[in-house]
């Protein structure tokens, strides 16, 4: 019996690997890291929370960054360390910035390491540095903003529902696309502007590498397709004054593929309210709403069919066609979403019209 | 007759020995006895009328003198050494006071004394019925206490009853100066870390353990009865929790659950987070840990202990401590840990927040044998995380429910009324239904 009880004490001191101690004043938390890549080298970028001993408030922490070059960014990580007291900890690690030429060049590299390394763990935000590099971001830390990546972290988030250049996706989730190739993937960008941090374009990926980016307006359709967007603000000109818009805000968004041999239809099925109505369009004039709708359908569709003909042009499979193809017809056709025609039908349901219906001229 | 006496109870400076007259004389001890009641009861009536007219007289033999002089009798011993016993029993109990260990809001404030026939009498104010049963025994080689074994005949407490009868026969102990006694000689067959056996010093609480068929055992001299058997939600849910209205009340029901785990696991959960799976803790806050336990020596599983034992000191003070003193207790201790502590740097304020919450929680149970099991748990949980992290606390928690699971009392598994499920205990004690 004490045999027994020994045995099971030796089996869950050894074998659970949880015998990892450590006080946390022994540990600087990752908050965020740069990779560039530049004279054959990876330049990897640290940003540590540390302490804030200048703020008032001691409680804050403030972001000190660190960087070491290395051949593989493995050994980048080891160089490091050399310049850190404390063993870095990576579980609180907010964003990893790639330069453009790792986004173009080293993104293997990239997703194997990251992959590989069980410290980390992949719920991080991955964003490419547009014309500057990730060490100048991480360096742009301000009294206001002590911890940049905790800023950039904010800046995706809270950009997520109103403007669709922000992809706040799990690096897991940009990392299962990209092994996959199940959908070829976007990745936000950052730019720096007398001296803020600004979202950019959402950069889109072929296989391999950056192939285009998309503005504003391109994301807000893609976000309508790829459902993940209930509030996407469309808008019109109004017909008497090209000045002046009629705006709506789509809440819900159904999006069907249908695949065929020879076409495919993307299906948009919107729910949608005015939120802004300087036309004066008397909205209880059925007419009129029969006209306002079909105009918006028209332009969001107009819209769907040029954002597909840019994707087909820079060949971005980003909608993951070709691997719905895939799913119906069990046979790999990696040009089936450049080269076949499609169609696109949008059915929109204005369905909530705010409470102001009187307006002063009915001009439509 | 008398000359017998006076070599026997040689060094008993309190036995009186008073001759009535040339044919009578009466023994009795001063100090528990009543000089007013012998005055009236006896001295007077043979005095003036030949004869004894207390309320209780009994013709004793030679060899039950010793009996009855300790139980507070006067022996009348005639000329021609015939033995009477008259009781002039001494009032030296007190009045009944307020429950003070089981405080509560509503509901009644009578507490049982020192006194056995006043409890019982306490208790049979609340039960009137011909099947409330009680069985006088005695227990102690040296003290000869009054047991009374208390219940209500049912055909379900049948068994159980016998059963703690025969447990009852089988104490063999010198003395019997507290319930406490009977309650830990019952308790040594039972190889548990909890108690199986509640005390009670409120006579309402103790009707309803025997409304409910449990058994009560009353102890005399000793302000607390025994209710057997106990479960362990018994010692969670108080009584008291019936006189208000069901939501309320099962709002505190898990609140007090809560308490629960947080007086068992919470320190043990913060060094396993703090050591070993900081990624569950959010990044501000980790931030926080670490500013505030910048500069502090020790390893924080050391500053838990120290700040656990230390609080530990500090309660038992408080409890053994007159409580003229208390005031200055509680200054020393809220400056010296609260404070100065903090401020050498001998421990993080985090971990007084953390070791403070732990004890608010714990006050909640009043049951002291409850609070020491708790206490002993919440160090090995403090130990399994100190060496495994979270997977410690959970290999802990599963030795906590094992241990739980497998204690019986009276037969009864302790977890009743969950495993095996009483729906009507459970929805009794656990969470009440409201009242239609």
């Amino acid at each position: 019996m004490k045999i027994k009880k020994l045995i099971i004490i030796f089996v869950i001191l050894i074998t659970t690997g949880c015998f990892n101690y450590v006080e946390i004043n022994n540990l600087v938390i990752v908050s965020g890291i740069g990779i560039d890549y530049k004279d054959n080298k990876y330049v990897v970028t640290f940003e540590n929370l540390y302490q804030n001993k200048e703020s008032s408030d001691s409680n804050f922490a403030t972001g000190i960054t660190k960087t070491a070059t290395g051949d593989t960014i493995a050994n980048a990580f080891d160089n490091i360390t050399l310049s850190l007291e404390k063993n870095p900890y990576y579980a609180h690690l907010k964003v990893v910035i790639i330069s453009s030429e790792i986004a173009n060049n080293h993104l293997d590299e990239l997703f194997d390491f990251f992959l590989r390394n069980n410290d980390i763990r992949n719920i991080f935000s991955l964003v490419i540095s547009k014309d500057i590099t990730p060490q100048e971001i991480f360096n742009s830390s301000s009294k206001y903003y002590p911890v940049v990546s905790e800023r950039i972290k904010n800046l995706l988030e809270n950009n997520i529902y109103s403007n669709y250049i922000s992809k706040n996706k799990y690096f897991k989730n940009i990392a299962s696309n990209y092994l996959s190739g199940e959908k070829n993937i976007t990745l936000s960008s950052i730019y720096k502007k007398d001296d803020e941090l600004i979202l950019g374009n959402l950069f889109v990926f072929d296989k391999k590498k950056v192939v285009g980016s998309l503005n504003q307006e391109q994301a807000l359709i893609l976000s309508i397709i790829d459902n993940n967007k209930p509030s996407s603000i469309i808008k019109v000109p109004c017909k008497i004054d090209s000045d002046k818009k009629l705006v709506i805000r789509i809440y819900e968004s159904k999006t069907k593929f249908s695949i065929k041999k020879n076409e495919y239809k993307i299906t948009n099925n919107l729910s949608a309210e005015i939120i802004e109505n300087s036309c004066n369009i008397n909205l209880e004039n059925k007419e009129s709403q029969k006209h306002i709708t079909d105009n918006f359908e028209k332009e969001i569709s107009n819209q769907t069919i040029d954002l597909i003909n840019y994707l087909k042009i820079i060949n971005s499979d980003i909608l993951g066609i070709n691997n719905k193809y895939f799913v119906k017809y069990r046979s790999k056709n990696s040009n089936y979403f450049k080269d076949k025609n499609f169609k696109v039908d949008t059915i929109l349901n204005i369905n909530k019209k705010g409470l102001i219906f009187e307006v002063k001229n009915d001009n439509e | 007759m008398v000359d017998k006496i006076k070599k026997i109870y040689k060094n008993n400076p309190d036995l009186i020995i008073k001759n009535i007259s040339d044919d009578v004389t009466i023994v009795y001890f001063e100090s528990i006895c009543s000089s007013d009641r012998i005055n009236e009861f006896v001295t007077k009536p043979l005095i003036y009328e030949n004869k004894v007219s207390a309320p209780h007289i009994i013709y004793i033999k030679e060899n039950e003198i010793e009996k009855y002089l300790n139980n507070a009798f006067a022996i009348i011993i005639s000329s021609n050494n015939n033995l009477c016993a008259a009781e002039v029993r001494g009032d030296l109990s007190r009045s009944i006071d307020s429950p003070e260990t089981e405080p509560s809001i509503n509901g009644p404030k009578d507490a049982l004394t020192e006194n056995i026939q006043l409890n019982l009498g306490l208790i049979k104010r609340r039960i009137k019925t011909k099947d409330l049963k009680i069985i006088n025994k005695s227990i102690g080689k040296y003290t000869d206490t009054l047991v009374q074994v208390l219940y209500i005949k049912k055909e379900e407490n049948k068994k159980i009853v016998k059963r703690v009868l025969d447990n009852l026969d089988e104490i063999n102990i010198s003395g019997i100066i507290d319930s406490s006694n009977i309650s830990n000689a019952l308790q040594e067959k039972v190889k548990s870390d909890f108690p199986t056996i509640m005390p009670s010093e409120r006579p309402d609480e103790i009707s309803n353990a025997l409304i409910e068929g449990k058994i009560v055992i009353l102890v005399d001299n000793s302000p607390f009865a025994l209710i057997t058997p106990s479960y362990f939600t018994d010692f969670i849910n108080p009584v008291v929790d019936r006189y208000s209205k069901a939501i309320p009340s099962n709002f505190i029901k898990a609140i007090r659950y809560l308490c629960l785990i947080i007086t068992l696991i919470e320190p043990a959960f913060y060094i396993a987070t703090i050591n070993y799976n900081q990624e569950t803790i959010p990044t501000s806050l980790l931030i926080n840990f670490m500013i505030q336990r910048e500069g502090v020596p020790f390893p924080s599983v050391a500053e838990a202990i120290i700040m656990l034992i230390i609080y530990e000191m500090l309660r038992e003070s408080d409890i053994r401590f007159p409580s003229k003193y208390g005031t200055a207790i509680s200054i020393l201790g809220a400056l010296i840990l609260g404070d100065a502590a903090v401020k050498a740097g001998i421990v993080s304020p985090i971990m007084i927040i953390t070791i403070a919450i732990c004890f608010i929680s714990s006050l909640v149970f009043t049951n002291q044998d409850f609070s020491n099991s708790l206490r002993i748990y919440r160090f090995l949980f403090l130990l399994g995380a100190a060496i495994l992290g979270l997977y410690g606390i959970l290999l802990v928690f599963l030795y906590f429910l094992i241990k739980l699971c497998s204690t019986y009392t009276l037969d009864r598994s302790y977890t009743i009324p969950i495993a095996p499920y009483k729906e009507k205990y459970f929805y009794k004690y656990i969470w009440r239904k409201r009242e239609k």
